[in-house]
């Protein structure tokens, strides 16, 4: 399925049972509702749905549920998260398999200290598009939270490479973004830039973003959503007013351990009666009922919940 | 077997063919020469080992095949790379029923970001330990490397987890090797501490250390088998002299980028003519001319090259 950019792609969570397995009902009954939403595709197997946290079999039935569902109307983005190149290619034939309509490739950990040699990133890259013959999605991500900053000659060489067809910018720094429109801007074919910076989502756009990749996606999708198509339309102010709302919320979902993110925007989803059950898989744990009294508070006030809904 | 883990474990390399597959062969003729120089234990299927780029069935192989060489001789200590608690709970049983004596228990990324809840690490580790009462040896390493620098209140839980043995101290930082030794020590006198911190190998001995779980000891053994026995036993002008030889080998292996530092022992072992070749898994690239002969003159410099033998090799 073409993939148009300009918009929102949320990283969606992974409903599960009571024993922290695949909630298959819940997942449909969720990427329904998600698809009511003017999402242009949905970011699945990403952090937000605790990829890291399942097996290869789980995540390649995750992209057919999703592909049955709703494949039909969205481009469904799958996250690739692998250790090394054979096994990165193997992974993502299996999601390709899966009607995976592009990937969104993981920083590996080869990736990690300085210098980086471009080439060994070139290469991972070139292998993965080679190997499964899926467009490609760039992820610049923060160390911090397990990335890789890459540097412009990177970014430069990578856009270069045939199947990629967008960049994740999650450095979470105003200065390094610009840095990367800048470097892909240089390109002669478009290549989308999608923020994943979660602290500045609408400046983002003021900064060149074409669309959003987002775990915040994951909740309030049709406000965010709208807000991102205001943005792209150059309608600041309208966007600004969404955003304003919104922005409690955002910093609420990822106050401090940001791993527990997973677990309150499931609480979220269940608040607003959207999932069963905020069940998160081990190592994660679940979150204090002041983290989930704050949750309430954030949605209320982002127009998320009604308050007779909060009082029940 | 019991374990003892007061001297050097060398976390070995994995000997590969030109296409980057497991050389069995050849990673019995290695593993028989580390053997050799009575190393308290080996680390296996860790980074050295090139173990985050093997398929979990591979690291098994892998397993099997140094038990089988060695495995009567000296304790073989698994690396246990998981992502989460059910999956590593999974690949530690079947490391078990092939053998090995111990896991070393890496870091996953659910520890990233702060503050990290000590339940998260605890529970992970507890969930291994219950589920096959092997020795676990926990593992700290530097954030730059991909790990977690630990709070004194996680290290002080991890340590209390019953099966927990040993700890790799791999923060590259000396004041921290020391806070940590503290904790440790305070929680659990005999959980023993080994160092994995390369770049100041034998201060660690002063600084508390009792063993060494380190990459570099993978090349030039002997010496530091011998270095750290020195050093066990106070006799530190014997240690620091072994050390001073060794220190140019140390910095030219290991020195950025850190990641080439698989590549560059394989090419010294290739030097001595222990391993056929220094090919290494991609996304590992492989090492260029210029650090092969900083990686040769170190040898030479370390005595573990006789300076003809370099350059018989560079001529042929």
């Amino acid at each position: 399925m073409k993939i148009d950019f300009k918009g929102l792609f949320p990283a969606t969570v992974l409903p599960m049972t009571e024993d922290a397995e695949i909630d298959e009902p819940a997942l449909r009954n969720y990427m329904r509702h998600l698809a009511h939403a003017t999402i242009h595709g949905v970011a699945i197997n990403v952090d937000t749905g605790e990829a890291p946290h399942l097996t290869h079999e789980e995540r390649v039935r995750i992209i057919e549920i999703v592909v049955d569902e709703v494949g039909d109307r969205l481009p469904v983005i799958a996250g690739l998260p692998a250790q090394f190149t054979d096994q990165a290619v193997a992974f993502g034939r299996d999601y390709k398999a899966a009607g995976a309509s592009a990937l969104l490739v993981f920083p590996i950990s080869a990736f990690q200290g300085a210098p980086l040699d471009p080439e060994l990133v070139v290469r991972y890259h070139a292998a993965v598009g080679d190997g499964t013959g899926l467009p490609l999605v760039l992820f610049n991500l923060l160390p911090s939270l397990g990335g890789v900053l890459l540097s412009s000659e990177i970014v430069e060489r990578l856009c270069g490479l045939a199947p990629v067809v967008a960049i994740k910018e999650a450095s979470f720094d105003a200065r390094t973004f610009v840095e990367v429109v800048a470097a892909v801007r240089q390109q002669r074919r478009p290549i989308a830039i999608l923020t994943g910076d979660d602290p500045f989502i609408y400046e983002s756009f003021v900064l060149g973003a074409d669309g959003a990749l987002l775990g915040f996606g994951a909740v309030p999708a049709r406000q965010l959503a709208e807000m991102v198509d205001l943005a792209v339309a150059g309608r600041l102010k309208e966007a600004k007013a969404i955003m304003d709302r919104l922005t409690p919320l955002e910093r609420a979902l990822f106050v401090a351990p940001v791993r527990d993110y997973r677990a309150r925007a499931k609480e979220a989803l269940v608040m607003q009666g959207i999932i069963p059950r905020a069940t998160v898989r081990e190592p994660l744990l679940p979150i204090s009922q002041a983290d989930r009294q704050a949750m309430r508070k954030a949605l209320i006030a982002a127009g998320e919940l009604a308050h007779s809904v909060a009082v029940r | 077997m019991k374990l003892d883990l007061g001297g050097l474990i060398p976390a070995t390399v994995l000997p590969m063919t030109n296409d980057a597959q497991i050389d069995e062969p050849g990673l019995r003729r290695y593993i028989r020469h580390v053997a050799e120089t009575n190393p308290k234990a080996l680390a296996i299927n860790v980074d050295t080992g090139e173990g985050p780029h093997l398929w979990p069935k591979e690291r098994l192989q892998v397993l099997e095949v140094v038990l089988d060489e060695i495995g009567d001789r000296v304790p073989i200590i698994a690396g246990l790379g998981a992502q989460f608690t059910e999956q590593a709970v999974a690949l530690a049983r079947e490391i078990k029923d092939v053998g090995a004596a111990g896991l070393l228990v890496f870091p996953i990324s659910a520890y990233q970001g702060t503050p990290l809840d000590p339940e998260v690490p605890v529970r992970y580790h507890a969930a291994i330990g219950d589920a096959t009462g092997l020795p676990l040896i926990l593992f700290q390493l530097q954030p730059a490397l991909g790990g977690v620098n630990f709070e004194p209140e996680a290290l002080n839980r991890m340590c209390r987890v019953a099966q927990v043995v040993a700890i790799k101290e791999a923060s590259f930082d000396p004041q921290r090797f020391v806070e940590v030794r503290d904790a440790v020590k305070s929680a659990r006198p005999d959980c023993v501490y080994l160092t994995g911190n390369d770049n100041f190998i034998y201060e660690s001995f002063l600084l508390g250390a009792e063993g060494a779980l380190i990459g570099f000891g993978a090349v030039a053994t002997k010496q530091q088998v011998e270095m750290i026995e020195h050093a066990l036993a106070g006799r530190h002008d014997q240690a620091r002299e072994i050390m001073d030889r060794l220190t140019p080998l140390a910095s030219a292996i290991f020195d950025p980028p850190v990641r080439n530092y698989r590549a560059r022992t394989k090419a010294a072992l290739v030097m001595q003519g222990i391993l056929d070749r220094e090919t290494v898994r991609p996304p590992l690239l492989p090492i260029s001319t210029a650090e092969r002969e900083r990686i040769r003159k170190a040898m030479v410099h370390a005595g573990e090259l006789g300076q003809n033998v370099g350059a018989a090799e560079k001529s042929a």
